[in-house]
């Protein structure tokens, strides 16, 4: 679980987290403040000039925003994934919500915009969706829900959640494996006789 | 911050098996000093034929399989101890009754190695302590869903397969709200 990513490669927090790092691939929407020369083709391959102009909007990587900001080049939209629509359907029901859809790494995200240019708005958004989401979806890793509805949660999780809850269902499931026989790990040749569809306890 | 389970529960059985049960041996142990026999983990003993001694649990099964011992069903391993658990597990939502630390991992190595002491109650035994897991359980997933910040949650008497059930999950929960709230402190309620 990528719990530490907002610290994020740059700041020298989880470095080899892989979560870490794809979670920075994420494009934000920003708008130059000052002009940049030749590098036009390099954000955006169809663009039609070398340069950016003042005042132009692009869709920047999580990891150059702060390299930028700190210069004072860019100004930094909040995303529409933590917009004011969003906030509204997550009042009305944290739970539906598909996350993995609108931002797979939606939490380390929003910690890391906050981290570059605090904004408020949306750490206060985070916090209260993990808090409704926690309760309303999350808790149900440790109950008897049945696989399809188990699938149909893991769908809506973002990965930080999904990392949470396969945890939960792995420890639990672990229990169960224990107290209701059969082995931790199959065996070969076990696992073997389950794929040929013979019986696990057949005839010698 | 990897949320694996630290501990199987094959690791927890092995833990278990160093509680202590009682025994009535059929043979006795001649030795020096009081025909009690020295281990690390301390001595038992003495071993004479028909009197009850005390013993850790992996030696009980050890002499079991030998059969030169007969294991004696445990105080609160039986039907009405757990009878009178089970109720009170259901009764009262916020407190757990309290058992042995290790009562799921006793229960599963006495009802595989020492059936005879349960003689016709095993069945019944058997599904007390699955019953009263069960309801501990659903207690337990009932008080992760009142979580709602990093803040201390008191479970006494939980047993150690029940800490282990939770532990990755309610770790990483915490880890999670306390990474959120460290973000933005006056943001809490």
């Amino acid at each position: 679980m990528a719990g530490g990513a907002v610290r994020g490669a740059r700041q020298g927090g989880d470095y080899y987290s892989l979560d870490a790092v794809l979670a920075e691939e994420t494009l934000i929407p920003c708008m130059f403040k000052c002009g940049s020369r030749g590098v036009g083709r390099a954000l955006d391959p169809s663009s039609g000039a070398e340069d950016v102009k003042p005042r132009a909007a692009a869709e920047l990587p999580l990891w150059m925003l702060q390299a930028l900001t700190s210069r004072d080049m860019l100004a930094v939209k909040v995303p529409r994934w933590y917009g004011e629509k969003m906030r509204r359907k997550i009042q009305a029901g944290a739970g539906v919500e598909n996350l993995r859809l609108r931002c797979p790494y939606f939490y380390d995200v929003a910690l890391a915009l906050h981290a570059t240019d605090g904004a408020p708005s949306v750490a206060d958004l985070v916090i209260s969706t993990f808090r409704s989401r926690y309760k309303e979806i999350l808790t149900k890793a440790h109950s008897n829900e049945s696989p399809k509805e188990m699938a149909r949660i893991e769908a809506l999780l973002s990965v930080e959640e999904a990392a949470l809850f396969n945890a939960g269902r792995a420890s639990l499931d672990a229990l169960n494996r224990w107290r209701f026989g059969g082995r931790a790990n199959p065996t070969r040749t076990r696992a073997k006789r389950r794929l040929d569809g013979a019986p696990v306890n057949g005839s010698r | 911050m990897p949320v694996d389970p630290s501990f199987s529960p094959y690791d927890l059985e092995f833990f278990a098996e160093d509680d202590v049960v009682k025994i009535v041996p059929s043979f006795s142990l001649p030795t020096f000093s009081h025909s009690s026999i020295r281990c690390i983990g301390g001595a038992f003993g003495p071993f004479k034929p028909n009197i009850p001694v005390e013993v850790p649990l992996w030696l009980a099964v050890a002499l079991q399989k030998r059969n030169n011992c007969r294991i004696l069903q445990p105080d609160w391993l039986n039907t009405e101890t757990l009878q009178e658990a089970l109720d009170q597990e259901k009764n009262t939502a916020a407190v757990f009754h309290r058992l042995p630390f290790h009562y799921l991992e006793i229960s599963k190595i006495l009802f595989l190695h020492a059936k005879e002491a349960f003689g016709t109650d095993l069945l019944k035994v058997k599904e007390l302590v699955g019953d009263i897991c069960k309801v501990r359980l659903s207690k337990i997933n009932a008080g992760l869903q009142v979580l709602q910040g990093p803040m201390t949650v008191k479970l006494n008497n939980l047993s150690a397969a029940e800490c282990n059930v939770i532990r990755p999950f309610f770790q990483g929960a915490l880890d999670r709200f306390h990474l959120l709230a460290s973000v933005c402190l006056r943001l809490l309620p």
